[in-house]
């Protein structure tokens, strides 16, 4: 059976291979080259519309076996086009085809298996008309571009081969011009049908590519050498598989003038460019999966996998890469960026690691495009530009996370930045959404902040320094626009800020504190009504002492609490207004020799600016509630300390309502309260300052006060001129009364010591009105006596002040009205020999100069002096008064001398005091006085019997030194003074006169 | 006061007063008044001045009075009304304080240049008049 088979087979072959000799006998005879060069040159006029010229074509059946081969030499097609680099379209010096004999012999399909080109050059060239001298081909008499690409079905190509192809295109009115050297292209495997697998590999000496933009002159080129492309695919053309591999040793791109790749070439040590790329490419659903793929430029890699869904029809493409990169060097990549692109870096270190990784998922068309989500890791990054900031950033590391979404809108998870600035360590987290649009962040900044470095950023001019740790937490969220645009009231920012070792040093002044906490919310959390806050910020602290340079103030603030709002204060439609809540536990302060120290302090307080106005206060127009207690003060001029045990105060602009305040001044109790009107009005000038306070006291020590008060005076704009007009040194300048103010003190004293004396339940109005000072009709109780008094000090200059006073005693007790008053005895000088209660009125007054000396020439004064049933005590003078008119039997039988009246009027005018003639009336007898005196004791006195039971009239002088006078007898005056109907005009005078002087001084009686 | 001395009359003092008692008992009674001159009120009306002490009289019976040594000037004068009556002036110094101080004199002189005014006392002051 064997053999058998071995006959057939070897007759078979014997029959075959006398076929192909026949037919290759037949070949050699009937397809010569010159009859097939012939033809195909025929042919080719037939195809193309140019110039052709095809120098040989011969068939060959080893080089291509078992095909069937035509080799074609030195193939030429000649096409002259203005512009072109050559005549010649292109040049093959051989081309070799393989003809799939079997197909054609059966079906006559003319199936190309093999495709060699050896040297070729092309020239592709289209010009500025847009002609083309590639165009050469005859077209089809039909063409209908409506009907699907379908692969060929001839084609049916295992080899593929071009080597040393040199092309060359250039397109005028594009701009471009491109070529490729020493291309070479091999294909390897089979491509029939639907069927692929192939290995593909394309090298090439040098691709050059140059494209002018026509517009506006700038151009770009990319030059490559050396280049190699590698694809291995398998499979259908439905389902296609493969790997592309691109290397890249040189690269030269340039745009616009700009060198791109030149450091970068520098830097390389192989390849600049890799590219490895398997995939599988579905045709049917037009999906083109990508394997783990790596993209590398030097070493900065890009790892990427994932699918690629062709458009089709209304299906948009649709992308799903998922992405990594290696660390990437970013110092070194800056490094490697031409100059122009990093100018802006110029003077910086900047450095930095750099890894992305993320994916691309989504439809990319003119409508939308995929969404990205990409995580940025940056690690020891490090930044130092001493022209912006003079502490480096280092180091610097960030967790970031993009994503930007179909319509483009990108945003930022911030996850982590921190970085240590000089001193500081600061961190970031947060996000920052629609980083192209509005911008808007949701950030937390913390870390500690060296505060050293903030000087950096105050002004020089600004004289602060300061130094401490802070531990801020700080959450913001706020868009750009915001920040830019300075609107504030769309932001929110909340924060905490803890400060160790606070020293700030602002010119001369000192602040510390060892610890002190500042939070911050915006928009505010402090509710206030009246001020339409934006920002507040609550600082608390356990100690805050300031104090100056030159000691000259220490202060110390234990655990003040400060709560403050503050309105937008960048809006240009608004004024600045701010409202504050202080609280200290306890305050000390030494200023100069001045200590002041204070128990818990409250102050809740609002300013609301308007620069329309025009004072200072009205422009803050200032809100206030104060609450003080233990206040001391110890001031060098007051010998006891100024205690406040209580002080509530609140203002506004229309009322400054004291509600409390209770002072205490070495054994003195002090309370006031009450209103104080036209502050700010009184500061425009516009209007009185009004206040209408009350006053009690429990006791009150007068004399102390008035030596408190000695020497104080309120400054006034004139004064200093006035000074100098009066020859007064400033130092010796009295209490001048504010011209424009209005103040009256209700004042109900229950004690108080005066003078010397004992004086309680004191009552009335003080008062100081427009440069005058009132004690405005005060009743009060002495051990003496009911009395009320009136006094006025005006100050219409330094060397010029009034002082009045309009004095009451009633049922007073004679002795105790001498020791109240001890004047009035130099006034009425017998008034000492007297005992009993009588009422007393005076009023005087007199200019004073600057030391309070009074002026001679304008003292004034009244007094009325009446009493009943009064008692003459025994004195040398009574008794040589008596026995020089020989007075006897006018004792009582008690052997008192007894009045039953006394009626005295006197007056003081310039230095005399003159005593109108009065009545006494001692048992049988009655006499009257009258009579001058000077204020340097020189006395003129007349005494004058006018009842008695001797029927003679006598009268005595009195004249000589006070001290010691001279009694003589002196002539009767007064005999018809007390007898209407007698009495002669003057007499009658001098009775309307003494009428005149006690009604005038009685009228301004008020006591009950 | 014990420094004064007691006074005791001498026989010869006690006469004196026995014939002054005798005489003021034949004259009780008999007293009348001297006669007064009479001055033009007109004449007042001016600024009068001694040494550095200013009066000036104005019309509507309203005056005012400074005195320069004090450093006081006119327009801080302090004011007064006045009348003349036959020879008697009275001026009522008006206080701020409300009070009114009268004093009483007697005119000896008034022209042109000069006044001259006595008080109860009998003390004379002598005004130049202020041109």
């Amino acid at each position: 059976m064997k053999k058998c088979w071995k006959y057939i087979l070897c007759c078979l072959g014997s029959v075959v291979g006398l076929v192909v000799i026949v037919f290759c006998v037949l070949c050699w005879i009937l397809f010569t080259p010159d009859r097939l060069t012939s033809i195909v040159n025929n042919l080719s006029e037939r195809y193309l519309k140019c110039e052709s010229s095809f120098e040989k074509v011969d068939l060959s059946l080893f080089s291509t076996f078992p095909y069937a081969g035509l080799k074609v030499s030195n193939v030429a097609l000649v096409n002259p086009v203005d512009g072109a680099c050559s005549d010649t379209l292109a040049f093959v010096s051989e081309l070799l085809v393989g003809v799939d004999v079997k197909s054609f012999v059966s079906s006559g399909d003319v199936v190309v298996k093999e495709l060699v080109l050896k040297r070729s050059d092309v020239c592709l060239h289209t010009d500025s008309n847009g002609v083309s001298n590639f165009m050469v081909f005859v077209a089809d008499s039909v063409d209908d571009d409506s009907s699907a690409f379908a692969m060929p079905g001839l084609v049916d190509v295992e080899k593929l081969k071009v080597d040393d192809l040199s092309l060359s295109f250039s397109n005028a009115s594009a701009g471009v011009n491109a070529s490729v050297e020493g291309l070479s292209v091999a294909l390897k495997g089979r491509l029939a049908d639907s069927l692929v697998n192939a290995k593909l590999r394309l090298e090439g000496d040098s691709l050059y590519v140059n494209v002018s933009d026509l517009s506006n002159g700038v151009g770009s080129t990319v030059s490559l050498a050396d280049f190699s492309f590698d694809a291995e695919s398998s499979g259908s053309f439905a389902h296609l598989s493969g790997v592309l591999d691109v290397r890249l040793p040189y690269a030269f791109v340039n745009y616009g003038g700009v060198d791109y790749t030149t450091a970068a070439m520098l830097a390389a040590d192989e390849d600049i460019c890799r590219i490895e790329l398997p995939f599988v490419l579905d045709m049917d659903d037009m999906n083109v999966n990508i394997g783990k793929s790596n993209v590398s430029l030097l070493a900065y890699e890009v790892v990427m996998s994932g699918n690629v869904t062709l458009p089709r029809d209304t299906v948009p493409l649709f992308v799903d890469l998922a992405f990594q990169t290696n660390k990437w060097d970013v110092g070194a990549l800056v490094a490697m960026l031409p100059d122009q692109l990093t100018s802006a870096f110029d003077g910086m270190d900047l450095d930095a690691f750099l890894q992305v990784s993320g994916n691309v998922v989504g439809n990319l068309d003119t409508v939308s495009l995929p969404e990205v989500d990409a995580n940025v890791m940056l690690s020891n990054g490090r930044f130092y530009a001493p022209s912006l900031l003079p502490y480096k950033v280092s180091p610097v590391n960030a967790d970031l996370g993009f994503r930007i979404d179909s319509l483009g809108r990108a945003d930022i998870a911030v996850n982590q930045v921190a970085a240590k600035v000089g001193g500081s360590n600061l961190q970031v987290k947060g996000s920052v959404d629609d980083l192209l649009g509005s911008m808007f962040a949701k950030v937390n900044l913390s870390g500690n902040v060296d505060l050293p470095m903030l000087r950096y950023w105050i002004p020089d001019t600004v004289p602060l320094q300061m130094d401490g740790d802070a531990k801020l937490s700080l959450d913001v969220n706020a868009s750009l626009n915001d920040v830019v645009q300075g609107r504030f009231s769309e932001m929110a920012v909340d924060g905490i800020v803890n400060v160790s070792g606070l020293d700030v040093l602002f010119d001369t002044l000192h602040a510390r504190s060892q610890w002190l906490s500042l939070s911050m919310h915006m928009p505010s959390v402090m509710n206030q009504n009246h001020v339409e806050a934006l920002f507040s910020a609550h600082i608390k602290s356990d100690y805050l002492q300031c104090f100056s340079v030159d000691s000259s103030l220490n202060a110390y603030l234990v655990s003040p609490d400060v709560e403050f709002a503050v309105n937008d204060i960048l809006d240009s439609t608004k004024q600045l207004s701010l409202c504050c809540d202080l609280g200290v536990v306890k305050t000390e302060a030494f200023v100069d020799s001045l200590t002041v120290s204070s128990g818990p302090c409250s102050i809740v307080a609002s300013v609301a600016f308007d620069s329309l106005r025009d004072n200072p206060l009205s422009r803050l127009s200032p809100k206030a509630t104060v609450s003080m207690k233990g206040v001391r003060a110890y001031v060098p001029q007051i010998k006891e300390s100024v205690r406040m045990s209580n002080l509530v105060l609140h203002y506004d602009s229309a009322l400054c309502e004291i509600e409390k305040a209770d002072l205490t001044l070495g054994n003195s109790d002090y309370h006031f309260r009450g209103n104080v009107v036209n502050l700010e009005s009184w500061l425009s000038h516009e209007d009185l300052l009004k206040g209408d306070l009350y006053f009690t006291s429990n006791f009150a020590n007068v004399d102390q006060m008035i030596d408190i008060v000695s020497g104080l005076g309120s400054n006034k704009d004139s004064l200093a001129v006035m000074l100098a007009e009066d020859n007064v040194d400033e130092v010796d300048c009295p209490f001048i009364v504010p011209e424009d103010v209005d103040f009256t003190l209700h004042t109900h004293i229950n004690t108080t010591y005066a003078f010397g004396n004992k004086i309680s339940d004191v009552n009335g109005d003080i008062r100081i009105c427009d440069g005058v000072a009132v004690l405005d009709e005060v009743g009060f109780v002495c051990d003496a006596a009911r009395m009320q008094l009136t006094a006025v000090y005006k100050s219409p200059r330094p060397n010029h002040l009034f002082l009045g006073a309009d004095f009451h005693l009633l049922d007073i007790d004679i002795n105790s009205l001498i020791h109240l008053v001890p004047y009035i005895d130099t006034l009425v000088p017998m008034l000492s020999a007297f005992e009993g209660k009588g009422n007393f009125h005076l009023a005087a007054e007199t200019y004073l100069d600057h030391a309070y000396r009074p002026k001679q020439s304008t003292m004034r004064g009244a007094a009325a002096i009446s009493g009943h049933d009064l008692v003459v005590m025994d004195n040398d003078v009574v008794k040589n008064i008596a026995q020089l008119l020989r007075l006897q039997d006018w004792r009582d039988k008690d052997g008192k001398l007894r009045i039953d009246s006394l009626d005295v009027e006197a007056t003081l005018f310039r230095n005399e005091i003159e005593l109108y003639p009065f009545r006494l009336d001692l048992h049988k007898y009655g006499m009257v006085l009258s009579g001058r005196h000077a204020v340097d004791n020189r006395c003129n006195y007349h005494v004058e019997l006018v009842k008695s039971p001797l029927p003679i009239r006598l009268a005595v002088d009195v004249k000589g030194d006070l001290s010691k006078p001279e009694v003589l007898l002196g002539e009767v005056r007064y005999a018809e003074l007390y007898k209407p109907d007698k009495c002669n005009a003057v007499q009658q005078q001098t009775l309307v006169i003494k009428q005149m002087i006690k009604q005038s001084l009685e009228d301004n009686v008020k006591l009950p | 006061m014990n420094d004064v001395k007691p006074y005791v009359l001498s026989k010869l003092v006690r006469l004196r007063l026995l014939m002054m008692a005798v005489a003021g008992l034949l004259l009780y009674g008999c007293g009348t008044e001297s006669p007064h001159r009479s001055f033009d009120e007109d004449l007042l009306i001016g600024k009068w001045v001694s040494e550095s002490e200013y009066y000036r009289f104005d019309f509507g019976y309203q005056g005012a009075t400074w005195d320069l040594a004090d450093d006081v000037q006119e327009s801080e004068a302090q004011v007064f009304s006045w009348s003349l009556a036959e020879d008697r002036l009275l001026l009522v110094h008006q206080m701020e304080m409300g009070a009114d101080i009268p004093k009483m004199y007697t005119v000896i002189l008034l022209d042109n240049s000069i006044l001259q005014i006595d008080d109860v006392y009998g003390n004379r002051y002598v005004y130049q008049r202020v041109l």
